[in-house]
């Protein structure tokens, strides 16, 4: 017997492989048989990863139900074992995988609830870095200018929706006034994830045209825009929104590729 | 020099003259009002809702899909008419 | 409990001396501890829920440090895959170990990863001379790359391999006497697999190396009806409690914890489940030996 060969058999059958390999691994009994042996294993793998997805996405999971959000996730695990050690890591694909999965189809939101879950996560998660030295900038030719990429603060994410995925996280949020019933979900958001002192924020760009364009901006940074792009996109906007961007310690530093 | 290579120019020296390269803090937040907030949570002990790694086993039946029905039975049936204009975020 | 809840007086000297009945450390917890700042004798961290730098939960464990003498148990070293050891895990480990300075680092016998894939779940191993000079291999690795001794606990299990070809007890002592590595006895667990194995859990008990036990776990399962689930999410049951003191009777005075990871109820409760521990063990300590401790 290979125990390579026979952990392989088990993570195949555990993550909604055939099982007839890891089964036969296994010895069964007048109590269990072995395939029943092996399921205890694959329910505990299955039910230690949906308690991990079920506290990384509680709004998801309160929008769908318990039991929908067990099922859901058990093809979502077969689907997408984790490849990592630490749970803070498991789950960047559930937006992805609920984009396609046909049972959301009415709640076209969810995916994107499920993406505003993870990016608070891993914002959360995201090592302060110095900001750079922009005065250096200036001691750039024409040329290096032109092509300087910026880039945002690791502690901030952008992110859009045809959905208003923000209300509809807050109304689940503890002490919450913000009500299911009066949420007009088709309501296109530009939001603005920030960890500021130990504290996640949410926030939508107000209505002022500037500041939706600004967010335009941001976004463009965080495409990699360079600075020759974004002159042709922004024109005689690019001075404003660059120093508002440096100011509010929205860009954090930069790179002359 | 063409007019992208101006609008770099004017916009960099925008930065140095308006004395902004003494930030050193990620702290300052945007222009006040800028951002309507929705809210602030903070985030609890628990980091952000990560799981707790544990030695312990759990059980979860081994179902099977055709066999599962999905129903939805959370808050998601109490939006308001529960109604979602699907098509649009289709044509996205 | 009123002794559990008064201010701690422990020395500051004498702050990684691991002795009598700890319990697990839980973010559910946090606040408790740290307002009432309960008499615990110590604490084990799952070392795996604070292996990410610049976490809360980090920041927490080093202020609980600062009063409670502490252990590490993880599940993430795999001790028993076939893929090449975890190095990111292991530095990152060794890094929290470095700042936390924990009494010991124990693990579990048995596989956790392969192929790449992560099953986060304790996955047992076919009991071979074979598989045992495996792991001896790699206890020795991750010994020699830590710099100390690790401490290895038995696992609950719910199947047996047709390749074992040995006792899960011959098998202990086999990778622990070739590792050199320690013993971390957890009695529920041989209470389990017992019961779902149908072996004696005597006989697997005083097989135990009992001068390598560094450590007792204490834990309560779930009855499923066909087997045993340990699932750490109740009380320790009366038949566990009786191994338990047959387990300190074979090992002498060695430190218990209890474990509650699921269902898991206010800090007094669990506090309460240690002191039952203590009161057991201290009851066969000083019938063993008349003259006392």
């Amino acid at each position: 017997m290979d125990i390579k060969t026979l952990q392989g058999d088990f993570i195949e059958a555990i993550f909604g492989g055939d099982k007839s390999s890891a089964v036969s691994h296994v010895i069964g009994d007048d109590l269990l048989t072995a395939e029943q042996r092996f399921g205890i294993y694959k329910g505990s793998v299955h039910g230690i990863l949906t308690q991990a997805l079920g506290t990384m996405f509680p709004v998801c999971k309160a929008l769908v139900g318990d039991k929908f959000f067990d099922n859901m996730c058990d093809l979502f695990i077969n689907e997408y074992p984790p490849k990592t050690t630490y749970f803070a890591e498991y789950g960047g694909d559930l937006p992805t995988f609920l984009s396609t999965f046909e049972h959301v189809k009415d709640i076209p939101y969810l995916a994107d609830v499920a993406r505003l879950e993870w990016t608070r996560q891993i914002v959360w998660h995201a090592k302060s870095v110095e900001v750079a030295d922009f005065s250096a900038l200036s001691e750039l030719n024409e040329e290096q200018q032109s092509n300087v990429v910026f880039q945002l603060a690791k502690n901030m994410h952008l992110i859009e929706s045809e959905f208003r995925i923000d209300e509809l996280w807050f109304a689940h949020q503890p002490d919450t006034d913000v009500k299911l019933e009066d949420i007009e979900i088709n309501h296109a958001v530009k939001l603005i994830i920030r960890k500021d002192q130990g504290t996640l924020k949410i926030s939508m760009m107000s209505k002022d045209e500037n500041d939706r364009d600004f967010w335009d901006f941001l976004h463009a940074i965080s495409l990699g825009y360079n600075l020759e792009r974004l002159a042709e996109q922004y024109g005689e906007a690019l001075g404003n929104h660059l120093s508002q961007g440096i100011e509010g310690a929205w860009i954090q530093s930069f790179t002359t590729e | 020099m063409s007019n992208n290579t101006n609008l770099i120019k004017t916009a960099l020296t925008g930065i140095m003259a308006t004395g902004l390269l003494a930030v050193t803090s990620s702290a300052m937040a945007g222009k006040p009002g800028m951002e309507k907030c929705m809210g602030v949570a903070a985030a609890g002990k628990n980091d952000c809702g990560t799981s707790e790694h544990a030695c312990a086993g759990m059980s979860k039946t081994d179902g099977q899909a055709e066999e599962w029905v999905y129903v939805k039975e959370g808050t998601c049936t109490k939006l308001a008419g529960g109604k979602i204009k699907v098509g649009k975020a289709k044509m996205k | 409990m009123k002794s559990q809840n008064t201010i701690s007086t422990k020395n500051p000297y004498n702050k990684n001396k691991i002795q009598g009945c700890g319990i697990g450390l839980r973010i559910d917890h946090f606040d408790v501890i740290e307002e009432q700042k309960p008499d615990v004798p110590w604490f084990e961290a799952l070392s795996d829920n604070y292996l990410l730098e610049d976490t809360l939960q980090r920041n927490y464990l080093y202020h609980i440090r600062n009063d409670y003498p502490i252990t590490f148990h993880g599940v993430g070293m795999s001790i028993g895959s076939t893929e090449p050891l975890n190095m990111d895990y292991l530095k990152r480990l060794k890094k929290l170990k470095d700042e936390v300075q924990p009494a010991w680092i124990s693990d579990h016998l048995c596989w956790t990863s392969a192929h790449g894939v992560v099953t986060h779940d304790l996955i047992p191993l076919p009991y071979t001379t074979d598989v045992a000079k495996h792991i001896v291999d790699r206890i020795l690795q991750v010994q020699d790359f830590l710099g100390e001794q690790i401490v290895i606990e038995n696992v609950s299990s719910y199947l047996q391999f047709k390749a074992t070809d040995m006792t899960e007890w011959d098998f202990i002592n086999e990778v622990t006497s070739h590792s050199d590595c320690k013993l971390l006895l957890d009695v529920n667990n041989i209470y389990v697999s017992a019961q779902n194995h149908k072996f004696d859990a005597d006989e697997y008990l005083f097989a135990m190396p009992a001068e390598r036990v560094a450590e007792i776990h204490l834990a309560g399962y779930e009855d499923k009806g066909t087997h045993l689930l340990d699932t750490h999410s109740r009380p320790v049951t009366e038949p566990v409690w009786d191994l338990f003191k047959k387990a300190v009777k074979h090992v002498g005075d060695v430190p218990v914890l209890i474990e509650w990871d699921n269902d898991i109820p206010p800090l007094e409760r669990v506090l309460e489940e240690s002191a039952t521990a203590r009161k057991y063990q201290q009851a066969v300590l000083s019938k063993e030996s008349p003259n006392g401790h």
